[in-house]
This record gives structure tokens, C-alpha cells and sequence, in this order.
């Protein structure tokens, strides 16, 4: 099945704007985070968030699936579909 | 004093007559500079229940004491004064060589009184400060205005003008420098404009004084380098504050059709990603190294300077997708003394009220040529644009019926571009705001986003809100040095204790500024307080009817909404952390725990405190 990445923000210039990955059938979130990990060299898709300015506990790299945020489903055990879209949003403070 | 110059400039445009007045070491101390200057200023020394608009409002433009110093992001001044849009404390900060400028010149702050004779300027060149006549200025848009006045005074002159709309008294003109960069949302042009007070033109030879030069110089040259290496420099170099047209889109808080939904179909033709490629310069404020005004070619073959407010306001707001078009409304209202924001809410306003034939106007959803037409009806107060230019609130009030219903703004102050349908904490931020309903102090919404519980109303809500004021709203407006090296890149506060105290030589700690955010804000309440005296409630501190009654329709989260009774609970939650009682009033012990206890004695002769 075949998934379509779209980073934001800091998240671009290292996975470029969006890519699209083919994908075993039945795959959750917790295997693509670990494919786009590799593509970061190994460093931890979560690591991006650290460089932001004062955001407090629970912030964290933003994952929408088809425009719903992870954490209101089943977190990395969220299985993905063929044609899903996930956007990956790192800490963001713009305004 | 070292770090303050020390000295403010006063000037009566109704004599003529200068003032230069040495202050004292605790207003320094108690208030800093920027906006806490400029409130206990107001507070001390306006009259309540003065006509904003009349000779006898005080206009404030106050520096900080890292103003003038090359130092990350410091180019920045406030602009104060009562607001003639809500009636309330009113102000702006914005980017100027005329901040600079101004300190060169030996002052942290100008107060301006009366009202001039006829249209003019006033030129401060160190110990000089004249009026000067403007009638061939007066009428000029804030661009043409600006380039006479630099051509006559210098290129390295620091301007702050209004434009036509500030001549005109809209609610929501702004004052305008450097084609462009703006400040002063509540009507601060207007208030200019009431003065018959065209421009501020400011030069100075002087250079402000540090209590360790060597240090801060150094300190100034550390946080530069530091900036350049940080992660997130890069890309916020190539989109600036655009990026957050993608970031509300997918998070179904795009304002669209006037506040109606968060998801707007045209949003990806208005995006950073699509500026990018259409970016011709960018220009930046004075001292700073992460400069984020994106310049494109609008659809009229002129430059435009875009940011996210500007671009959603103008643009998902109006159900307008064509960012070239966009750039050209948002050009015009910089030309006109406009505020961008209020402009395009007013606009969104108009268009549904047009829709609902409650108003007698010929335009529709994403209608170029009709919004061209009315930006400039606003500012010259020409047919339905004199009812518009009160603001949406005013505006709702004389039409009557329901148009209240979509008229988003909080204490009558437009909302910026922000969709709060299931935000709860970015309402609350709103709604609390000191000036009305702007993002500036406590933009909590990607913290609350990201935090997974969007939709909760959970006390850690009103403590983030809390803490973005303290910081944004508080050190952040009393330094006058901007908020993004901090918030975009992460460049640590601790480096503005260390500016802070290598520039005066006085010694202080985060704590202490967060205290000082809070007797600013307390201060700023009581101001509010003391004008609208009875009538005050916290029904003033409610975000628009509109997100609480009308759930969304579109997008994946559509159907939410606001609820009341848990807004409530948390409005209260914020009032107990503050030490604000039910009303939303200072308590006694609060404003005396913050050093105000002068302040509320005054304060009494007005409501009763708790």
C-alpha cells in the first residue's frame, strides 16, 4: 500500500515536502516512524522538537493522520490504509 | 542611569511646546520601558473617560532599554494610547529605525498631548523637537508620505506615519514604517490622525549608554551567532511566519469565511510553500538577523510584504485563494494605514452580512474586485465603508438584529487570524489579551494542539496562558525586543536577563520579570476597569458567540465547538491564578502584592475591590 508523508516546518528541508512510501499491508504508525527515523540517519523523528522555544511538558512532534491527531487514536499502534495521508508537524510558534 | 537614558520627550501639539523630563529610577525599575511604561504613563496622567479621539488623549511611542543596542531582534517600539475601537487600553509594537532612532536621540519615550492647528509633523533631532507643517503630506498614502519625508530629512530618517485611514479616524488604523511594518491594531492611527498628526520623523547622533559596554557588546555578538546555528534557522528564513497557513489548515484553524470553518479548499494557493517561489526580497527590522517579511509582486505589479496574519485574514477570510491578490489587499492597507487584520475581518464582516442582506453591498465570498473597492471605502469613510470603519463590533450594533452573531471580536477589538472552535486555551488567550482579541501575548495553540488534548479544558490550559502573557505579553513588551528568536528558534531567555543586565547594570532573574508581567497586566486590567467602571463584568473576557454556537461543518473535525460552561470554569480557573476576582478585577492583595497598592486606591474611587 502506498502512504503519503508531507513534513512542515524543519521537518522539510531533511524529508523534503512530501514522499510517498510503499508500505506493507496492516502497517502502523510505530513502522513508518521508524523508516523516516532511518532517513533522518538514525535520530529520532521525536528529537526534532527539542530546538523550539518554551512549549512546557506534552510538546511533541504533531502527527496527523488524514487530518486527525494520532494521540486521538491509537497512538503508534494507529494502522494505516492505502491512500492515508500523514502529516508530520514538528513544535511549531509562528504568530 | 545607565542602559535608560533617562529622559522623556513631551510635546503639546497644541502650544507647541517641548518638555524634556528627567524620570525617575523606579519607573525604570517597576515598569522597564515599552508597554509598561506606556500604561502607568496612561494611568497616572489621562483623564478617565477622555474621548480617544479628542486633543486631550495621550499618545505614547516608548523604546526599551535594549532598544539601540545591537542586540538579536531589538528594533522595536510600542505605540499607546486609550483606544477609540474598544475604549480601552490600546497599543501596538512594531519595527522601525524610528526606534533606534529615538534612543540615539537621548529619550526612551515621546507622550504626545492636544491636537495640532493644521496637519504636520513632528521632527526630533536630538534636543530639537519642532512641528512642522504637512499639509502637502496630508492625504498621502503612508508610502509616498514616507519618501517625501526621507527625501527631505535623510534615508536613514526613522518615520512613523499614518495613512489616509488615520486621517480619516478608523477604528482600525494603524501607524505604518518602512512600507510595511505596522503597529498599533486598536485604532493607534486614528489617534494620530485626531491630533492632526501626520509623522513622527526621528534622528539622532547619540548613542544610548550600556553599564558594561564591552559585555553587551559581546553578549549581542554571542546571541547573533547563536541565532545563525539554531535548527530551525533555516527554514524560517525561507517562509517566516507563512508556514502557519499549512499548520492551521491542517489543524482545522484556518480562519474562513469569516470564523465559519478552519478548512479552506483555497489554502494550499495561499501557503508558504507557494510564496516561496514567488519571493523577490525580504526585508527585515532594525538589529535583527531573522528577518521574516517576504516580499512578492502582487497582481498589480507592486511589491507587497506578507506574513500569516496579513495572507489568512486577507486571504481564507475572505474565501480569496490567489496569493498574488492577496499581496495586493494587503499592500493597499499598508498604503492606507489599515490594519491588515481588522481590514480582513471587516471585510469577512461585510461579506456575510452581505450574503444575509442585512447589508445593502454588492459582494461576495472571495470577491477581488469588491473587497479593492471597500478596503478603500473603509479608509475614506465613503458610503457603507463609514459604518464598517467603526469596527465589526460598533458596526453589529448599529445594524442590529443579529449581526452581532458574526461579528468576531473581543472587547471590540477584531480577531486575529486564529479559528477557535476547538481551541479552548487559544480562546481563553484571546479573550484575555489586554488590548481585545489578538494572538501577540499568548499564542498557546500549537502547545495546546500538540499536547493531544485540544478539546480539553483542563486548568493546565489557563496556567499556559498565564505563562505565554507573562513572558510575551510582560518582559517581551517591556524589553520591546521581539518574541521570535526565542519562540521560532528556541534562543533561550536567559540571554535577555544577561542583555538586560549588562545594559543597566541592574540585576534581575526570570521570576522577577514574570512579577513584572503580571503588575503590567494587572495595571492594564485596572485601566479597562477604571473606564468602563460599572459596566465592567467578565463577560468581557469571553471569546465570540460564534464558536460556541455554530460548530464547525467542514474538515476532520467537523461539529466541534466551544462549550460555555466549561469555558466559564476555566475563565474562573485563570481569574484564581491570577488573583482576579469573579468580575475579572484585581483583588486588593493583588494589585498590593505587585507594588500597586497607590494604584488601588485610585482604583476604588471606581468599583469596590475584593
Amino acid at each position: 500500500m502506498r502512504v503519503t508523508v508531507r513534513a512542515f516546518g524543519s521537518l522539510i528541508p531533511l524529508l523534503g515536502d512530501a514522499l510517498t512510501l510503499d508500505l506493507e499491508e496492516g502497517s502502523k504508525i510505530s513502522v513508518l516512524k521508524r523508516l523516516l527515523s532511518e532517513r533522518l540517519g538514525g535520530r529520532a523523528l521525536e528529537e526534532r522538537g527539542e530546538s523550539h522555544g518554551l512549549m512546557g511538558e506534552g510538546e511533541a512532534l504533531l502527527i496527523l493522520l488524514n487530518g486527525r491527531n494520532i494521540e486521538t487514536l491509537e497512538r503508534d499502534e494507529t494502522e494505516l490504509r492505502d491512500g492515508d495521508v500523514v502529516f508530520l508537524l514538528p513544535p511549531f510558534a509562528g504568530g | 542611569m545607565k542602559g535608560w537614558n533617562g529622559r522623556l520627550l513631551r510635546f503639546d501639539l497644541s502650544t507647541g511646546r517641548k518638555t524634556v523630563e528627567e524620570y525617575p529610577r523606579d519607573l525604570a525599575e517597576r515598569f522597564v520601558g515599552g508597554r509598561g511604561f506606556a500604561v502607568k504613563l496612561l494611568w497616572d496622567e489621562l483623564r478617565p473617560g477622555t474621548d480617544p479621539l479628542s486633543p486631550e488623549n495621550i499618545l505614547i511611542f516608548a523604546a526599551g532599554p535594549l532598544t539601540g543596542f545591537a542586540l538579536p531582534s531589538s528594533g522595536k517600539l510600542v505605540v499607546a494610547s486609550k483606544s477609540p475601537l474598544t475604549g480601552g487600553y490600546g497599543d501596538g509594537n512594531l519595527g522601525s529605525t524610528a526606534a533606534v532612532n529615538l534612543r540615539k536621540a537621548g529619550y526612551d519615550a515621546v507622550i504626545i498631548t492636544g491636537r495640532a492647528a493644521r496637519p504636520s509633523y513632528l521632527l526630533i533631532e536630538d534636543d530639537r523637537a519642532e512641528l512642522r507643517d504637512a499639509s502637502d503630506l496630508w492625504g498621502l498614502d503612508s508610502f509616498k508620505a514616507e519618501k517625501r519625508l526621507k527625501d527631505v530629512h535623510g534615508r536613514g530618517s526613522g518615520t512613523l506615519l499614518i495613512g489616509p485611514a488615520g486621517e480619516n479616524l478608523v477604528g482600525f488604523a494603524t501607524v505604518v514604517s518602512q512600507e510595511g511594518r505596522a503597529g498599533g491594531r486598536p485604532g493607534m492611527g486614528a489617534v494620530m490622525g485626531s491630533k492632526n498628526l501626520k509623522a513622527l520623523v526621528i534622528n539622532g547622533s547619540g548613542e544610548p549608554q550600556a553599564h558594561d559596554p564591552k559585555g553587551l557588546r559581546e553578549l549581542g555578538q554571542e546571541g547573533y551567532q547563536s541565532i545563525l546555528k539554531r535548527d530551525n534557522y533555516g527554514f524560517w528564513r525561507r517562509q517566516g511566519t507563512m508556514a502557519t497557513v499549512e499548520w492551521c489548515q491542517v489543524n482545522s484553524t484556518l480562519p474562513t469565511y469569516n470564523f465559519k470553518e478552519g478548512v479552506f479548499e483555497g489554502a494550499d494557493a495561499i501557503s508558504g510553500t507557494t510564496m516561496e517561489k514567488m519571493v523577490v526580497k525580504q526585508r527585515g527590522c532594525p538589529n535583527c538577523n531573522m528577518i521574516c517579511g517576504n516580499v512578492v509582486i502582487d497582481s498589480e505589479g507592486r511589491e507587497s510584504e506578507l506574513d500569516y496574519e496579513n495572507v489568512a485574514m486577507l486571504g481564507s477570510n475572505i474565501g480569496l485563494g490567489d496569493l498574488r491578490k492577496v499581496a495586493t489587499l494587503n499592500r493597499m492597507c499598508d498604503e492606507l494605514g489599515l490594519d491588515t487584520i481588522g481590514a480582513g475581518n471587516t471585510l469577512g464582516f461585510a461579506m456575510e452580512s452581505a450574503e444575509r442582506g442585512v447589508l445593502d453591498l454588492d459582494i461576495t465570498w472571495g470577491d477581488f474586485e469588491g473587497a479593492k473597492v471597500l478596503i478603500e471605502d473603509l479608509a475614506y469613510r465613503r458610503g457603507v465603508g463609514d459604518l464598517l470603519s467603526l469596527g465589526v463590533k460598533k458596526a453589529s450594533d448599529r445594524l442590529g438584529g443579529e449581526a452581532k452573531r458574526w461579528a468576531i471580536h473581543v472587547k471590540g477589538l477584531e480577531c486575529s487570524a486564529y479559528d477557535c472552535h476547538l481551541v479552548p486555551g487559544m480562546a481563553l488567550s484571546f479573550a484575555t489579551s489586554p488590548i481585545g482579541a489578538h494572538h501577540k501575548d499568548a499564542w498557546v495553540i500549537s502547545w495546546e494542539i500538540s499536547t493531544g488534548r485540544r478539546a480539553e479544558y483542563n486548568p493546565e490550559k489557563a496556567d499556559k496562558v498565564i505563562e505565554f502573557q507573562r513572558i510575551r505579553g510582560g518582559m517581551f513588551e517591556e524589553f520591546v525586543t521581539c518574541r521570535f528568536p526565542w519562540i521560532e528558534l528556541g534562543f533561550e531567555m536567559e540571554w535577555y536577563i544577561k542583555f538586560f543586565e549588562a545594559a543597566t547594570g541592574v540585576k534581575t532573574s526570570l521570576e522577577e520579570m514574570y512579577n513584572l508581567g503580571d503588575r503590567v497586566y494587572a495595571l492594564i486590567r485596572a485601566f479597562w476597569v477604571r473606564e468602563f467602571g460599572g459596566q465592567w463584568g467578565r463577560e468581557q473576557d469571553y471569546p465570540p458567540s460564534r464558536w460556541f454556537d455554530e460548530p464547525l461543518k467542514e474538515g476532520p473535525i467537523k461539529g466541534s465547538h466551544l462549550d460555555r460552561e466549561k469555558y466559564d470554569k476555566l475563565l474562573q480557573t485563570y481569574y484564581d491564578k491570577r488573583g482576579w476576582d469573579e468580575r475579572g478585577i484585581p483583588r486588593k492583595a493583588t494589585l498590593q502584592r505587585l507594588g500597586l497598592g497607590e494604584e488601588a486606591r485610585e482604583l476604588e474611587r471606581y468599583t469596590t475591590l475584593k
